[in-house]
């Protein structure tokens, strides 16, 4: 168990965006088929189900990089392993969850047994839930801290600009008085100078951080994207959940026919199918029942396609999203800088002007 | 007992005498010179001090320097330690007031006293009559802008106190005004006979001349003296610019305040936002950081705003209004001057006598001229280095809050670069 415990842990890392070396694979996932096992002897008789997490190289460049890519399969509380590791690594992310261990909130249809075949179904597609989630929690954490910020700084370039215009009132002021005054006429006509500089100085900063702030609201619409691609999966998702449903239902309708039980109407005016008549229903529901689950088939395989290309390129968002925000925010932090040396530099200037006074 | 036949209330005497008696009883115990302690006695009052226990010493004062005080001049004055008492009557505060001096006129070496601002308006009062022409400098306002309300506040009274110490700094660095006796008696002179001397009248000739002059103040004049002209328009215009400058100032803090507001809804947006972003979350809560430091920087700024800008620029206000009353006090002496000119012009008769008021007056004028003349002087220099001193303060503290900004967001970029440079080198 240990060892197993480790490979999963190590191919985690692989997955799992590193910081700097790394840039994660183009990788296809998907959680696409279960296994009944036994384990230990047969005294035992320790039974778990297991689960295929398939992954496929969609970038070549990669190769170097990945070990070999395998099929794994992996038991339940090797998720669980992998979501504990997840949890103390970023213990700021908001992680969803895993689908339920045990039957929970269960009721006379659903069976309490774990290794019922409706249960394991929907487990596996909980666990391929389970990334596609943190991406849609994401997205929208996104979202809310880019608005946030960018209006949020709209409201300090405003005042920003502000303070500085008002000096320029200072100029007009300090020049009338140096006018008066022999011998600090000099100093305070310098001083006025100075300020109107000052005041004058700060459209070019603001100019500048206009064009940072337009590297922030592209972010602002690649959060919306981020969010649609997870809507897009969820309308597969309900696609898939009708098909089964039809499924379900039809399978439900043919146990009657076959049984003999009718519909309402026929109840109500008495008839009853002869032997020929209700073969032919049989066959016909059969015939449905098939199409339908060739359609079930069709709308889950192209769901998993869905999720692993929609993984796939979100880890390409990523990284590339990181890359950009570090650009624009480091640009922040130095045209901050900029503008309040420019300020420096200023009042320095004046005070030694004004100390020449004698 | 001095059998006083002064024309003020009976009740207010009858106290007065209670202290005299008293204050013999406890003749023979000295004033705790070295009175740190609050515990000193101002006569028979009740001290009240605890609540003025923590701004006792005048190293609680914000901007010492603001004093002046050359320490190492022949005359070093200090008001400080504040006290309440209580009495039937009335409640007020006293001042301690320490003095060095080293100058013969003045038998020891160091003194301490204490006034109250009743006193500090006597002295001034007094130094009016005896230097017309002097400028004297002015003292702070008897009530704040809320009337009698906060006068026992510590803020009303600290600010009270700093304003005392720029008037007796004045004072002592002015080359009349500092010999003045009832100045020195001011700083000398112990309680009982401090108050002795307070009750003396003045002469009445001196006091009668000050008051009819002040009066025909508003008188037109015949001849404009231009050079005092000058002076004045120079001072209007002066009063209108720094006027000007305390108007902007105050509208560009009350922004800054608004912008700091802003300030602090905005950084915490960076912290927030990093506990989603793993790669990004040191540059996020480092450029959150660097903006609540600049924040907090403004903010002192903003603080700053009365000590340095608003109260210095109104107190010099006052000041030169008290040049303007003194050139308008000389105008009424060149007014006395032309009303006899003319007078004579018009009695042949009196001649003799009125020569002689006329003589008398031009000498009254001229001698009003050259004083107010040689003391516009001083104090032109007197309020370069006072200006220039109100411009550095407040240029100094935008200096501190840029300084302080600059050092925030250098740490930002400096990690930056690092950060780049071992990047390029991992990557070689």
């Amino acid at each position: 168990m240990d060892a197993n415990a480790e490979t999963l842990k190590n191919d985690i890392k692989t997955l799992i965006p590193v910081k700097t070396d790394t840039l994660l694979n183009h990788l296809e996932i998907s959680v696409s088929e279960s296994e009944k096992r036994a384990n230990g002897s047969l005294n035992l008789r320790d039974f778990y189900t297991v689960y295929l997490i398939e992954t496929k190289l969609t970038d070549p460049s990669f190769q170097q990089k990945l070990g070999k890519l395998t099929t794994v399969w992996r038991r339940y509380t090797e998720f669980e392993q992998l979501r504990d590791y997840l949890e103390v690594t970023y213990p700021y992310i908001v992680l969803p969850p895993l689908p339920e261990k045990r039957v929970m909130f269960g009721w006379q249809k659903i069976s309490n047994d774990t290794f019922d075949p409706n249960f394991i179904d929907r487990r596996r597609a909980g666990l391929e839930n389970f990334f596609v989630s943190a991406v849609k929690d994401y997205g929208a954490t996104l979202h809310t801290n880019l608005n946030n910020l960018l209006k949020a700084r709209s409201r300090v370039a405003e005042k920003q600009y502000t303070v500085h215009k008002l000096h320029a009132n200072y100029g007009r002021v300090f020049s009338e008085w140096s006018a008066i005054e022999k011998e600090m006429g000099d100093a305070l006509q310098k001083t006025g100078h100075y300020l109107d500089s000052l005041a004058s100085s700060i459209d070019a900063g603001l100019e500048d951080e206009e064009l940072l702030a337009d590297q922030f609201k592209e972010y602002l619409f690649f959060a919306v994207s981020l969010q649609n691609v997870c809507k897009n999966r969820e309308m597969l998702q309900l696609e898939l959940e009708d098909a089964e449903e039809n499924v379900a239902n039809k399978n439900v309708e043919r146990t009657k026919v076959q049984q003999g039980k009718t519909g309402l109407m026929s109840r109500l005016f008495g008839a009853v199918d002869t032997d020929e008549v209700r073969e032919f229903k049989v066959n016909l529901l059969d015939q449905q029942i098939q199409e339908g689950a060739t359609a079930v088939s069709t709308t889950r395989h192209g769901l998993s396609d869905f999720s692993s290309k929609a993984l796939g390129d979100i880890e390409r968002f990523q990284n590339q999203k990181v890359l950009d925000l570090r650009d624009t925010l480091a640009s922040c932090a130095f045209l901050q800088l900029k503008i309040a040396r420019k300020g420096l530099q200023t009042w320095l200037q004046i005070r030694d002007c004004l100390q020449n006074i004698p | 007992m001095a059998n006083n036949t002064s024309n003020t209330s009976a009740v207010l005497d009858v106290v007065v005498e209670n202290k005299e008696i008293l204050s013999i009883l406890k003749e023979n115990k000295d004033f705790d010179q070295s009175s740190i302690c609050s515990g000193s006695t101002y006569d028979n009052s009740l001290v009240q001090s605890p609540s003025l226990e923590s701004f006792s010493t005048i190293h609680d004062i914000e901007n010492l320097s603001e004093l002046n005080m050359d320490e190492n001049s022949d005359l070093c004055v200090k008001i400080d330690n504040p006290q309440k008492h209580l009495e039937t009557l009335e409640t007020y505060i006293t001042f301690r007031i320490t003095t060095r001096v080293a100058r013969i006129e003045f038998s020891d070496n160091e003194y301490v006293v204490r006034r109250r601002y009743n006193d500090f308006l006597w002295l001034r009062q007094k130094l009016l009559e005896c230097h017309p022409f002097c400028i004297i400098p002015p003292l702070p306002g008897k009530h704040s802008l809320m009337g009698q309300l906060d006068r026992y506040s510590k803020d009303f009274i600290l600010l009270r106190m700093k304003a005392l110490n720029v008037f007796i700094t004045r004072i002592t660095q002015h080359p009349i005004l500092s010999c003045n006796n009832h100045f020195k008696t001011f700083l000398t002179a112990k309680q009982s006979d401090f108050n002795l001397h307070r009750r003396q009248k003045t002469p009445v000739e001196l006091k009668v001349r000050t008051l009819s002059h002040a009066n025909s103040s508003h008188a037109i004049l015949k001849n404009r003296h231009i050079e005092f002209d000058k002076i004045k328009t120079y001072l209007t215009t002066l009063s209108e610019k720094l006027s000007s400058i305390e108007k902007i100032s105050s509208r560009i803090n009350k922004e800054r305040s608004e912008y700091v507001t802003e300030l602090n809804s905005y950084h915490p947006i960076f912290t927030t936002w990093a506990t989603s972003e793993p790669e990004l979350s040191e540059l996020l809560q480092n450029i959150g950081n660097a903006m609540e430091r600049s924040s907090a920087a403004q903010n002192a700024l903003v603080q700053s705003y009365n000590t340095t800008v608003s109260n210095p620029i109104k107190d010099f206000l006052t000041y030169i209004d008290v040049v303007q009353e003194t050139i308008r006090k000389r105008e009424s002496y060149q007014y006395a001057y032309e009303i006899s000119m003319e007078e004579l012009s018009k009695r042949h008769s009196e001649k003799d006598k009125l020569l002689k008021k006329v003589e008398a007056n031009q000498d009254n004028l001229e001698c009003a001229n050259e004083s107010l003349r040689s003391d516009l002087q001083r104090w032109q220099l007197e309020k370069r280095q006072c200006l220039k001193k109100i411009l550095l303060d407040f240029v100094n503290k935008q200096i501190n809050y840029y300084q302080a900004t600059v050092n925030a967001w250098e740490y930002v970029t400096n990690e930056l670069n690092q950060q780049n440079t071992s990047v390029k080198g991992n990557s070689k």
